[in-house]
């Protein structure tokens, strides 16, 4: 890209911006986000430090991402004809767990994001 | 020989006028715009319903 467009935004409403969510209007060059989280459903409404709940107990976290390998031999050439992106009206509730919403230029974007959700029982 | 593709891009007008959206979660992307590399990955756990142990809000009580 050799020339970056204009982004020009007009109502934008947002409930929520949570885990790395992230919201940007213009231009970016390089995105990364990682989100982690333990979802816990438990009886009792107190959640304490001796529940011992760890990333490390979950494979999930430790699990490898089975991404594309990222090697682009590819000459891009970008021609604007029109050098504003406008945007009128926009409403979200809300933006959440490494996620984006982006109004402009974004060369790289990574995200990563993992979410363990279970159920504990106190007596079964 | 270092052979590469080429690509021409031709930018036409980008006008958006009334968008809602409840949410935008799990390395998901929204993008209003230009792009040139995406790598978004997501991993989630959750129970099925039937490997529950008991029901999660009791029904009756026998006693």
């Amino acid at each position: 890209m050799k020339e970056k467009r204009i982004a020009s935004a007009g109502y934008v409403s947002l409930g929520g911006l949570t885990f790395s969510g992230i919201f940007n209007i213009g231009d970016t060059k390089h995105i990364q986000s990682t989100s982690k989280g333990i979802a816990l459903q438990k009886e009792g409404a107190r959640f304490k430090a001796e529940n011992n709940i760890n990333f490390n107990d979950y494979s999930l976290f430790n699990r490898e991402m089975n991404l594309p390998e990222i090697v682009t031999p590819v000459q891009k050439e970008t021609i604007h004809h029109s050098d504003t992106i406008s945007v009128n009206n926009i409403d979200i509730i809300g933006i959440s767990e490494a996620a984006l919403f982006q109004i402009g230029n974004l060369e790289k974007s990574y995200s990563e994001s993992r979410i363990k959700h279970f159920r504990r029982y106190s007596s079964v | 020989m270092n052979r590469k593709m080429k690509m021409e891009v031709h930018n036409w007008d980008l006008n958006v006028g009334n968008v809602e959206i409840t949410t935008v979660t799990a390395s998901s992307v929204f993008l209003i715009g230009d792009n040139d590399e995406f790598a978004l990955s997501s991993f989630f756990d959750t129970p099925p319903e039937a490997a529950a142990l008991g029901s999660i809000v009791p029904l009756a009580s026998s006693s």
